[in-house]
């Protein structure tokens, strides 16, 4: 407790931080992070993650990871949950579509999964291909790998089915405005503190490629480029100074 | 570092943390973290654990900084709360 009271009064928190001893709550939660031996002094630790629970205890979400080094950001939480964040955003437009881009997390230290957001609108009257869609382009958020820089999962929403009755075909597409989510993670490992070593702040560059169409015409597959830039902070490896 | 965003962005809501006890490291940060990733050859999945979405949080009731017990109904707010779990607010 002395310690958690501590990280508060340094961090300025005010919010709850509970002390589980004996990790008698992380344990009866199932949440007790199986990978580390019991002999090794991690031993204790949850599965680090966040339940988000309405007024009557009931969880309406959760975000986990299995390594304690990595965390998600609350932004990159709640971009995958529909919601608008505040942050610096680029408007692309393409042909037949607009876009608007960012970043969830304009700084970011190794181990944080943050994620960078497309939020698509096909012009009125247009589609695009959703994944899966066969003998068309589907839409697709391709990021340019580099050291220092985890590419992980993207999440794309449940797409529109569309009849196209000249083929008598059925195509998934999105025909009205949606949001693309590529989480990334700035990499904890050795090799992304060489990469990432001095560095201030990372330039991620990647191209959104679709396909648009009409109700009559197919148009020509087209790739944008997009860039965003993270500023890179060090671990904090303060340790607490309980009075 | 662990809690640093959450730290940032604590204006949503009633947001609280489940701190594993606390442990004294003797090993150096990089030896520590290399011996968890090799301990994780056998991958987890970890969103088969715990509660699920749609179950009740089960009960809890924990100290917190001040040396003040919580619950879950001491700490929600209007909407609810985030529940974080972490590691420990000590390297």
């Amino acid at each position: 407790m002395p310690v958690l009271a501590d990280f508060a009064r340094r961090r300025g928190i005010t919010f709850p931080l509970l002390s589980d001893a004996g990790s008698a709550t992380i344990k009866r939660y199932g949440l007790l992070n199986t990978t580390v031996d019991h002999t090794n002094a991690l031993f204790g630790y949850p599965f680090p993650g966040t339940f988000i629970v309405d007024r009557n205890g009931v969880v309406t979400s959760r975000f986990f990871e299995d390594a304690y080094q990595e965390r998600d950001t609350v932004s990159s939480m709640l971009v995958r949950l529909g919601q608008r964040v505040d942050v610096p955003a680029t408007k692309v437009s393409g042909a037949h579509l607009s876009l608007v881009t960012y970043a969830t997390d304009q700084v970011a230290a190794q181990g944080t999964h943050f994620s960078v957001v497309v939020d698509v609108t096909p012009a009125k009257g247009t589609h695009v291909y959703a994944p899966g869609a066969a003998s068309y382009l589907p839409v697709a958020l391709k990021v340019q790998p580099q050291a220092g820089v985890i590419v992980r999962a993207a999440t794309f929403p449940k797409a529109d089915d569309y009849f196209f009755k000249p083929l008598n075909e059925h195509v998934p597409v999105y025909q009205h405005p949606f949001r693309i989510v590529q989480d990334l993670m700035l990499d904890p490992s050795r090799d992304g503190t060489t990469a990432l070593k001095d560095l201030t702040s990372i330039e991620v560059a990647g191209h959104f490629e679709y396909q648009a169409c009409d109700d009559k015409v197919c148009f020509a597959p087209q790739s944008l480029p997009l860039t965003w830039t993270i500023g890179v902070k060090p671990l904090d490896r303060e340790r607490a100074k309980p009075r | 570092m662990t809690l640093q965003p959450f730290v940032e962005r604590a204006r949503t809501s009633a947001l609280v943390a489940l701190a594993a006890t606390l442990f004294t490291f003797a090993t150096s940060v990089g030896a520590a973290r290399l011996s968890l990733l090799e301990g994780q050859a056998a991958s987890v999945n970890v969103d088969a654990l715990g509660p699920k979405v749609g179950e009740r949080l089960p009960p809890f009731s924990l100290n917190d900084q001040t040396g003040k017990q919580q619950t879950f109904e001491s700490i929600a707010g209007p909407k609810g709360a985030m529940i974080v779990f972490f590691r420990s607010a000590d390297w």
